[in-house]
């Protein structure tokens, strides 16, 4: 086996091992997937040694930890769900979103989770309060339907007021009309 | 705990002596003015009293408004004689030479303990006569308040309508970048001096509403992370929450008497419009519809509430009887009419009318419907009226910053308030002042 190999093997189980060391024992079982530990078992190679060891892992973890929202590696991290002027249509993107999410907060349903809702700056400030809430609400509506309790999910509009991106062009207005989950400590 | 402390920082502010600070913290620009101005001296003050050192004159003060309001033509401080004895008669002559059509000459003087007398005569000059004079008592303090009080009379006397120059404005200002943004509550005479902060929070601030008698704001705060609507009585620095409903609590709009608040709440499921009397904190719900209802403006007759409403589809404007009933639709033209707010006598409507992506200020005739678009910008908005109907107060943007101006309803004369760094929005101009 040659050096490469080795260091994979080398990082792979320290990552492992910290993996385990921060998943919580108080939710179940909690399973490894055996097929992403390397193990030197001397054999001269696996398929899967140095191979996206981190990504697979992750991608497959977050569902078994009740603290992977947490993690800024996990898809839960992935929180933005964007909408197009004066709509709160919800489009695949941010169905897929939701429904990642809906998965995870139907399994851990102690977890709580506040959507904020927010507009670009075009328009009146009240009016635009109330349209942040209409797309809050399709996202709670969506959540639940999914089978999240209505008790885990709270909601905000901010309209125009806190913009993600200080801007004045379509840029900043689309990425300024959005719904943020927010997972309650 | 948060509101205690807040309570006391407010309070301090408004014990500083208020009229000590001579720099506006709002700049004013004029960006349009008016022909066929009516020319006019304005002497310095005679003041022997040595209390007003380092602070903005009189003359200064009441030359700015008039010349603020597009309708008069100050003479230069060069031509005019500088301390002229109060007692010295007036040599109409040399100011007929000069093509001035009026003078203001006043003087200070000191009365019992702490207090002083302002008083002032106004003359035609081309007739040689006194139209006007008066005197006027102040504290130290109420210096400000007296030469708009002087600019009022002058406009009155001279051009036969109110002014509002012994008005205040409120609006928002904010600061700093996303964790660090900071946001505040300010009120300023309306020549953009004086401004003093009645609320700073970590989150976002909107809608202050003047109460009628002046005395009062109610605005909205995130301060705990969701809105909630309180009222300040900006006189004794202290305010009073709001009763606290389940999501939206926003855009607060005072009845004419001054014991009801209009406001949008979304507890049933979506915003519509409520009616809360302030004292008792008893509701009553206003509107029934499955789209949005928001931003009520009373009538001063105390008949309608006009609100903001996409039920058909997209923001417009509709009425309904303030004691309840049918809402009727009142905006035709375009397809976003918005936040709209009643002129003092109730004849107009100001509003946001957005088309094709623009947002400008409008005018709607209450009686016959028709829309007149008065501002030029891209993202005009929050439109407000002086409480004697001739100019209109909005926020927009120039050079990507938030800044206010103010128009006349005609069109004719408009001014830009900015602040030295940060952004300024949503203004609210108060009602006349109550004489203290």
């Amino acid at each position: 086996m040659n050096h490469k190999k080795l260091w994979a093997i080398a990082i792979s189980m320290v990552w492992l091992l910290s993996a385990c060391s921060t998943m919580s024992t108080n939710d179940g079982a909690v399973t490894v997937n055996e097929n992403d530990i390397a193990v030197n078992d001397g054999s001269s190679t696996t398929g899967q040694v140095g191979d996206d060891v981190r990504v697979s892992g992750a991608s497959q973890n977050y569902m078994m930890n009740s603290n992977a929202w947490r993690d800024p590696d996990s898809p839960l991290a992935q929180r933005k769900i964007y909408f197009s002027y004066d709509s709160s249509e919800i489009n695949e993107e941010g169905k897929a979103m939701i429904a990642l999410h809906a998965e995870y907060l139907v399994k851990y349903s102690k977890i709580q989770v506040s959507l904020l809702g927010h507009t670009d700056e075009r328009g009146s400030r009240e009016y635009n309060i109330s349209l942040g809430e209409r797309r809050a609400q399709a996202v709670r509506r969506l959540l639940e339907v999914h089978g999240v309790q209505a008790g885990q999910i709270e909601l905000t509009s901010y309209g125009e007021e806190k913009p993600d991106l200080d801007g004045h062009d379509e840029e900043a207005w689309y990425f300024n009309r959005r719904v943020e989950i927010a997972y309650q400590e | 705990m948060m509101i205690k402390k807040l309570m006391r920082y407010v309070m301090f502010v408004l014990l500083l002596p208020m009229a000590m600070n001579v720099q506006a913290l709002l700049q004013i620009e004029i960006t349009k003015g008016m022909q066929g101005t009516l020319p006019i001296a304005i002497q310095p003050f005679y003041d022997t009293t040595a209390a007003f050192q380092g602070r903005q004159s009189v003359a200064d003060i009441v030359s700015a408004d008039l010349y603020r309001s597009g309708k008069f033509a100050p003479l230069s401080n060069d031509k005019v004689r500088l301390n002229a004895l109060p007692e010295a008669e007036v040599e109409f002559a040399k100011w007929r030479a000069l093509g001035v059509d009026n003078l203001l000459t006043g003087s200070i003087k000191r009365s019992a303990d702490n207090t002083y007398i302002v008083q002032f005569k106004l003359y035609d000059v081309l007739s040689s006569k006194l139209l006007e004079q008066r005197s006027l008592p102040i504290t130290p303090y109420q210096l400000r308040r007296a030469a708009h009080h002087i600019s009022d009379v002058v406009y009155e006397v001279l051009i036969g309508q109110r002014g509002a120059f012994n008005t205040q404005i409120a609006y928002v200002t904010s600061s700093g970048k996303q964790k660090d943004k900071r946001y505040q509550l300010q009120i300023a005479d309306a020549d953009g001096y004086a401004e003093q902060e009645i609320l700073t929070s970590k989150q976002p601030i909107m809608s202050p509403a003047w109460s009628p008698d002046g005395r009062r704001l109610a605005y909205v705060t995130f301060e705990n992370k969701r809105s909630r609507i309180y009222v300040q009585d900006v006189v004794r620095g202290v305010r009073k929450a709001m009763p606290l409903f389940k999501g939206i609590n926003g855009a607060p709009t005072w009845s004419p008497d001054g014991e009801q608040l209009a406001l949008t709440l979304s507890r049933d499921g979506n915003s519509e419009i409520y009616i809360l009397k302030v004292d008792s904190g008893r509701l009553r719900r206003l509107t029934h519809s499955p789209g949005i209802d928001t931003e009520p403006t009373w009538s001063p007759d105390d008949d309608f509430i006009v609100f903001t409403s996409d039920r058909g589809g997209r923001p417009q404007l509709y009425k309904i009887p303030v004691k309840g009933g049918r809402a009727q639709r009142i905006s035709f033209e375009g397809n976003y009419n918005a936040d709209a707010s009643f002129s003092p006598d109730g004849r107009l409507l100001t509003l946001v009318h957005g088309h094709k992506g623009r947002y400008q200020i409008g005018l709607i005739d209450v009686e016959t419907g028709v829309l007149r678009l008065l501002s030029q910008g891209y993202l005009d908005e929050s439109p407000s009226f002086s409480p004697n109907g001739d100019m209109i107060i909005y926020a927009t943007q120039v050079d990507g910053r938030g800044v206010l101006s103010a128009i006349s309803v005609d069109g004719m004369v408009s001014q830009q308030l900015r602040r030295a760094d940060g952004e300024v929005r949503d203004p609210a101009w108060s009602p006349y002042l109550r004489a203290e």
